[in-house]
């Protein structure tokens, strides 16, 4: 965050800042269910599991910037593990999903936590997220656990409903709050150093119209 | 990249200059996509390249020419016609009007009824169908090699449950083994399914969990699946194989890969539209027919590629490995453009090979694809790999005009929803010929 006046600067010549999030956290906690609701703002009780890993992207216009959010949506089946740890290392946030109706799902994000703290150490920014607020009566993990975790964990935390659409937004704008606008320049160095910087932005809008970003 | 086997170039043949071999052959064979009608314009191209790179004939009819039909005269030699028509499940040797897996391919069916051969719907395939079926002790070989390229809806049942190994190919024992089949899964749901949580383990009571939440999802476009019959049925068939083969344990797509089965299965009992079948017609002793025989196939499926399951995945991971080396050497400025924009084969392609790309065409095709699978028997994992690569370069020139994003985002949701047999078997036939291709010649593609 302290870095965020040269990533305003640079956002006015270099392409769009692009951040990787992925989305971890057992089956069935709601992982494709808030980013559907983030992209689309829809929800739909029929999504197929997800199979291995999506990905999604949108742009998010903030404020002081533009930023492109590359999602990589998990499947939380234990036996696709193997998978997920290459796509730890290629992000730069990790949302770890819990549902509060099930206590499990809650105790698990602390393998879920430890994970994303193996592959990245601290170069990274977690944001615990409680969802499924909506089922009220099934709670299992009250607002004050998931808080003294987080806190435990030191990481950020947020309660969401993708159903009822309740706190995404939130969910989203937090975790751009917390993004350090240097990325902007590292991510850009990588891989597009032999690209022409004033083609990018063009590129980059078609990209968003076909993958249906929109402000948000 | 070589040209290897510069014999084939200059085969004959009507197909653009170029060859296959070069550069832009991946050009014309998406040009060959685009314009070519019906399994004639494959059978030419096949005929061009055939086996050791000998120019082929190229004006070989489109029926021996078809990928592993050439075993004509095995055919014509093979048993005579037995008048005792049954096939042991008392199934009508006549179509019905419409079949599941059939709704999109009546057009082209009728076109190409003027191709001789070819089609699934041709009335002299219908009849080698039949004449093998009705042997005495069916030539599960010669099933094999005319199922590759399609069956007729109507027989799919009884075809499917042959090639799999499920029913006997004695038509003396089928029937009774069948039975003792069924019943041995009837005796597994009140030993297995029906218990309550406390004999089960912690394990197993995840599981089960797990596919309650997958089969309301399973298959969500089809309106049938989500009645409570077929939801019992598709918890019972996954719960129970799950059970028995505790080195996988349920994996999601499992429940992807049952569907075809118990869609064909019910098609024995249910005509018409799937759209509008109406289970409550069916009795449950033909319900547990349906599943018992689902749950015996899918087994025999799952049983020649249970590492596509067990921990890590290692036999996802090296049909992976194959896919991206296989590009490679066929389509290099393909690979190569991936590679430059960072894309992971196993980023597109895990879904894919999760579930025998189920997911990745329209369901109604769904029983076409699966008729090449079953066919495929020992060799379907090698040829799924080649049939991967066929279908990620259909693409070929699109791909090439994409950024990393836009790729993955075009390869998640890929434009097949307007796609016919046509396009299908465009697919499949292309991964044929590769393999014929690069298997007996294993390095001589390599672009190093």
């Amino acid at each position: 965050m302290g870095s965020m006046g040269m990533g305003s600067q640079t956002a006015t010549v270099s392409p769009l800042a692009k951040y990787k999030l992925v989305f971890l956290g057992d089956q069935s906690v709601g992982k494709t269910s808030i980013i559907t609701r983030f992209m689309y703002d829809k929800f739909d009780n029929t999504y197929q599991a997800t199979i291995g890993i999506d990905f999604l992207s949108k742009t998010m216009y903030l404020e002081d910037r533009t930023v492109r959010l590359q999602l990589w949506d998990t499947a939380g089946q234990e036996r696709f593990r193997s998978l997920i740890p290459s796509y730890i290392r290629d992000s730069s946030v990790a949302v770890v999903v819990y549902d509060v109706s099930n206590r499990q799902s809650f105790l698990n994000t602390a393998r879920w936590v430890e994970e994303v703290r193996t592959e990245r150490g601290s170069d990274v920014i977690i944001m615990l997220v409680g969802n499924k607020t909506d089922l009220v009566d099934k709670r299992q993990v009250s607002i004050e656990e998931g808080d003294a975790k987080a806190k435990d964990f030191g990481v950020m935390f947020i309660e969401t409903s993708s159903k009822a659409g309740f706190n995404i937004k939130a969910l989203f704008r937090k975790i751009a709050a917390a993004l350090p606008g240097m990325e902007a320049l590292s991510s850009h160095k990588d891989k597009d150093d032999l690209v022409d910087v004033n083609l990018k932005p063009t590129q980059n809008s078609q990209a968003e119209g076909k993958a249906g970003g929109c402000a948000c | 990249m070589k040209p290897p086997v510069p014999d084939a170039r200059a085969a004959p043949g009507p197909a653009p200059a170029g060859g296959v071999f070069n550069v832009d052959r991946t050009n014309s064979l998406n040009q060959t996509l685009r314009k070519v009608t019906g399994l004639l314009g494959v059978g030419r191209i096949l005929g061009r390249k055939d086996s050791n790179g000998e120019a082929s004939t190229s004006d070989r009819g489109a029926e021996d020419c078809s990928p592993t039909d050439s075993g004509g005269p095995s055919l014509t030699e093979s048993k005579s016609f037995a008048s005792d028509a049954s096939d042991g499940n008392g199934e009508p040797c006549v179509a019905s009007p419409s079949y599941p897996f059939d709704t999109s391919s009546r057009g082209i069916g009728s076109e190409n009824s003027r191709l001789p051969g070819g089609r699934a719907t041709d009335a002299a395939r219908v009849a080698r169908f039949k004449k093998i079926l009705a042997a005495q002790s069916v030539d599960v070989d010669a099933l094999r090699e005319l199922a590759w390229s399609g069956v007729p809806p109507f027989l799919r049942p009884t075809v499917w449950r042959l090639l799999l190994g499920y029913a006997s190919p004695n038509a003396d024992r089928r029937d009774a083994a069948l039975a003792r089949k069924r019943q041995e899964y009837m005796d597994c749901v009140p030993q297995y399914y029906d218990i309550p949580d406390a004999d089960r383990t912690e394990d197993e009571i995840v599981m089960l969990h797990q596919i309650g939440v997958d089969a309301p999802r399973t298959l969500p476009e089809v309106p049938f699946f989500q009645e409570p019959v077929i939801q019992t049925t598709l918890k019972r068939i996954l719960y129970i194989w799950a059970i028995r083969h505790p080195a996988s344990g349920y994996v999601q797509g499992i429940n992807d890969l049952a569907t075809p089965f118990i869609v064909v299965f019910l098609s024995e009992y249910l005509e018409g539209d799937i759209d509008m079948w109406d289970l409550s017609k069916l009795s449950p002793g033909i319900i547990s027919k349906v599943e018992a025989d689902s749950f015996g196939c899918l087994s025999k499926l799952l049983d020649g590629i249970q590492d596509h399951y067990t921990f890590a995945q290692p036999g996802i991971q090296r049909l992976v490995f194959r896919f991206k080396e296989l590009v490679r050497r066929i389509d290099e400025p393909v690979a190569k453009h991936l590679e430059q924009e960072g894309l992971e084969f196993l980023q597109f392609s895990f879904r894919w090979l999760n579930c025998l790309l189920i997911r990745e065409i329209p369901f109604q095709l769904v029983g076409r694809l699966w008729d090449t699978w079953l066919a495929e028997a020992d060799n379907f994992p090698e040829y799924l790999v080649y049939v991967c690569a066929s279908f990620l370069l259909t693409w070929s020139d699109q791909l090439q005009q994409l950024d990393f994003q836009e790729m993955i985002l075009f390869l998640q949701t890929i434009p097949t929803k307007n796609w016919t047999h046509q396009e299908l078997e465009m697919v499949l036939s292309r991964a044929f010929m590769w393999r014929v291709m690069f298997d007996r010649s294993p390095s001589h593609l390599n672009s190093g």
